[in-house]
């Protein structure tokens, strides 16, 4: 008579248990593997595009090389990837986006003119960005400052 | 017992279910993000590639989006890669027309700029005027950036000036024979004037001159991967 009593508390406690441990499992591998990488994924993509906009500002920014030839542009970064704040440099004719996630990122070779002699600076996503090309001996310099205008 | 415990299977049935929705929104996410790449960086290579070839300073063209039939034809993969570094480590291909001028690796997919471009070319063109009385004037039908002069004239004749539309190109007092290269205004038609002491008879004066003729024609480039 006490095994019929206990019967179904045993069935409901082994069904409860399985229902945590699966949920448990499926929750582990959705947020310990899915979502992150979805997510880098996700940035990864967005930081193509973010690089390859600035890249095109740069080329377009860049005037005929003219006696006082001068240029501002402000260009528009989104503030985060992928939930974190990042950084585009200048470097060797390319531009760099950095991005504390390693998967997240990249290297674009710019083309420009043989007018401009220099690109350098570099762009604070939580900044406002600020394109700017100047002359100096004969070459134009393109430079990424921070600032309004 | 075995009796109370009828509905378990129907629970691992319910999980079964759950495990298959979940893989198949994975499967769907999976597929969401394939159908949302654009390949940004192969878009603003082809681009720009585009743009730099076309530009005034390239090195292929006689003008902003007028290519050089010459230099076009010679056009190569290094040349290519080493005049427009922005196509490093890319395959491209890049077509005028219907004829491929350089193809690297595999560029069968990837993304493709359109522009529409004038080729150009220069031929030489020979005119041999024929003359009346001493102030000879020969018109070129078409412009030209230069013209050769090849002045012969007869014993006891002397040409001293050549004008272009006015303007002295050559002068020599002691008369002027053999063949000479006169530079000419782009933008406006030419009379060139030569001052003889005689008359000239016909062939005395030879003028070749370089008209440029365009065709248009598609340029395509292809950036992938």
């Amino acid at each position: 008579m006490a095994d019929r009593a206990v019967a179904p508390v045993v069935g409901k406690a082994l069904e409860a248990g399985l229902v945590v441990l699966y949920v448990g499992l499926v929750s582990a591998a959705l947020y310990g593997h899915a979502v992150p990488a979805y997510r880098t994924a996700a940035g990864d993509a967005v930081a193509q595009r973010t690089l390859s906009a600035a890249s095109e500002r740069v080329q377009q920014a860049v005037p005929p090389n003219a006696t006082s030839a001068q240029a501002r542009f402000r260009v528009d970064l989104p503030r985060t990837i992928r939930g974190r704040a990042y950084t585009i440099r200048a470097a060797n004719g390319t531009l760099v986006l950095d991005h504390p996630n390693p998967a997240v990122g990249g290297r674009q070779t710019l083309a420009l003119p043989d007018s401009v002699g220099v690109v350098r600076g570099e762009w604070h996503s939580y900044r406002p960005a600020l394109l700017v090309v100047s002359r100096s001996n004969g070459t134009l310099v393109v430079e990424l400052r921070e600032g309004q205008s | 017992m075995r009796r109370a415990q009828a509905n378990l299977p129907a629970l691992v049935v319910a999980l079964l279910v759950v495990s298959t929705a979940i893989g198949m929104s994975l499967a769907l996410a999976d597929g969401a993000f394939a159908g949302a790449t654009r390949s940004p960086g192969d878009r603003r290579a082809a681009v720009a590639l585009s743009e730099r070839l076309v530009s005034a300073d390239s090195p292929v063209t006689v003008r902003k989006n007028v290519l050089n039939r010459t230099i076009v034809a010679r056009l190569n993969a290094s040349s290519l890669r080493r005049g427009f570094p922005v196509v490093a480590g890319h395959d491209f291909s890049v077509r005028l027309g219907n004829r491929t001028l350089v193809s690297v690796g595999d560029s069968t997919g990837g993304v493709t700029m359109r522009r529409i471009v004038l080729v150009a070319q220069r031929q030489p063109v020979e005119l041999t005027p024929r003359f009346t009385g001493p102030n000879a004037t020969v018109t070129l039908p078409r412009r030209s950036r230069r013209a050769d002069l090849t002045i012969h004239p007869p014993a006891g004749t002397t040409v001293r000036t050549v004008r272009a539309n006015g303007r002295v190109v050559r002068y020599d007092p002691a008369g002027l024979d053999g063949t000479y290269r006169v530079r000419l205004a782009r933008l406006e038609t030419t009379t060139l004037a030569l001052n003889a002491s005689a008359s000239l008879p016909a062939g005395s004066v030879t003028v070749t001159y370089y008209p440029e003729r365009t065709t248009k024609a598609t340029l395509v480039v292809t950036v992938d991967g």
